[in-house]
């Protein structure tokens, strides 16, 4: 097999053992309560099979899994809502590291339990997206629930490897983390802006604009 | 090789504009054939497009599309039972997202010298479940969503241009999202039922089995 799919495959791997630990972590530690640790206790399992598949795959295919680290640097969560908003940019960001190896995967036998093991961050990230809003950890309109039109580069949707790897790399080197924020991307590839289509936060902003109108006349 | 590779079986492509009302009503129909809306919606598209062209996808796609666009409009017109509160500012959000993928498909598909196709007069959303309450719509949503992240995942690998590849990923995650909030509004976990995601079989000839009899 191709080096380049399988450094792919490990770079997939890196964030699964990345995103395994946390919850298994986070569970451990019973710091959420009810409904979100449930849905920490069955996300955790999900994280934890895409790490045993990718394993089978990397060696299938005659490579190295990475191993997961021994230890994390995770932040120190002083209350549930950090440890629930930590859980939702991780997965946020798991999501775009996903969509942004996807070209890089076209042909391989891998492509589409690529694209599945993507769509799932998406349901983990969306379930934390409203964790938050019914705990009021966000205050803001539920359309925070389906944050744009299209995932791209300058909505955090989509993410290239360097830009996961530098949002990533606190948590996995022990050095102090500084929080894993957005970062700008480059939009400027794609099909979308070579067509002239709005961005996803102007589709969005207008959108809010219109539901904010609408309550202001009901 | 062209022609006899895509009328072997599949759509050509000459055919697709005329029967993409068939195939909104095989969406409609997979839609109300229960079980897991994403696993029904990859095997319908899986079986569907084989051998079909990039453009066919797009058009398969807007199709998709439309009746999506279509549905969300029509819940926040009121054509259909209310929905109010939460729900309705992300279905209303999500109307606002489907329109935009219908005018990026139509775009994609006549920059590439293809003819976009249009949505149908009428769909039939009652064969799905119940418009006439606010539950039922949630529930036909949440069904809506599933089909097409299912049909999105099934076509991922059928494409050959990157560019499409990567512009139908952008909309396959936005797809998801919807489907996971739906499943919220429905009392259900949003990332829960993990074989729903992970499902068993890519094997055409199984898959062609197992949609018989909702395509027939």
């Amino acid at each position: 097999m191709s080096d380049k799919y399988l450094d792919v495959l490990n770079y997939a791997l890196t964030l699964e053992h990345l995103e395994d630990a946390l919850y298994h972590d986070i569970v451990k530690a019973g710091i959420l309560t009810g409904q979100a640790q449930a849905y920490a206790e069955e996300y955790a399992y999900h994280e934890h099979q895409h790490v045993v598949l990718l394993e089978k795959v990397i060696m299938d295919a005659g490579g190295t899994p990475v191993k997961r680290q021994p230890s994390y640097n995770w932040p120190k969560f002083k209350s549930e809502a950090e440890a629930i908003s930590f859980l939702r940019t991780v997965e946020d960001v798991g999501v775009s590291a996903y969509i942004g190896q996807v070209t890089n995967l076209q042909g391989s036998p891998y492509l589409t339990a690529a694209v599945q093991i993507h769509s799932v961050e998406a349901y983990h990230a969306t379930a934390w997206r409203l964790v938050e809003l019914k705990m009021g950890i966000e205050s803001e309109s539920y359309e925070y629930a389906v944050p744009f039109a299209f995932a791209t580069y300058d909505n955090g949707g989509v993410r290239t490897k360097e830009q996961v790897l530098k949002i990533v790399s606190p948590l996995l080197s022990g050095m102090p983390n500084t929080g894993a924020g957005g970062m700008a991307g480059d939009d400027s590839r794609g099909l979308l802006s070579a067509l002239g289509v709005g961005t996803a936060a102007a589709a969005v902003a207008l959108a809010t604009k219109k539901i904010t109108e609408r309550r202001q006349e009901s | 090789m062209g022609n006899m590779e895509t009328e072997r079986r599949g759509f050509s492509r000459r055919d697709f504009l005329k029967t993409s009302g068939a195939v909104a009503a095989g969406l409609v129909a997979v839609m109300a054939a229960g079980g897991s809306p994403i696993a029904n919606g990859r095997a319908y598209a899986m079986n569907l497009l084989q051998g079909a062209s990039d453009l066919d996808i797009l058009n398969f796609a807007l199709t998709l599309e439309h009746l999506e666009a279509t549905f969300y409009k029509w819940v926040v017109s009121g054509k259909y039972a209310r929905l109010s509160g939460d729900s309705l500012v992300v279905a209303t959000a999500v109307r606002d997202h489907e329109i935009a993928h219908v005018d990026f498909l139509t775009k994609a598909i006549k920059a590439a010298g293809g003819k976009p196709v249009g949505p149908l007069s009428n769909y039939k959303f009652e064969a799905v479940g119940d418009t006439s309450s606010a539950a039922g719509i949630l529930k036909i949503a949440e069904t809506l969503e599933g089909v097409g992240v299912g049909a999105y995942t099934g076509a991922a690998h059928l494409i050959k241009n990157a560019d499409y590849l990567f512009a139908a990923a952008q909309i396959e995650q936005v797809e998801a999202r919807h489907h996971g909030a739906f499943r919220w509004f429905n009392d259900i976990n949003p990332a829960g039922g993990y074989q729903d995601f992970l499902g068993p079989s890519y094997d055409v000839p199984t898959v062609k089995k197992q949609i018989a009899p909702i395509i027939s």
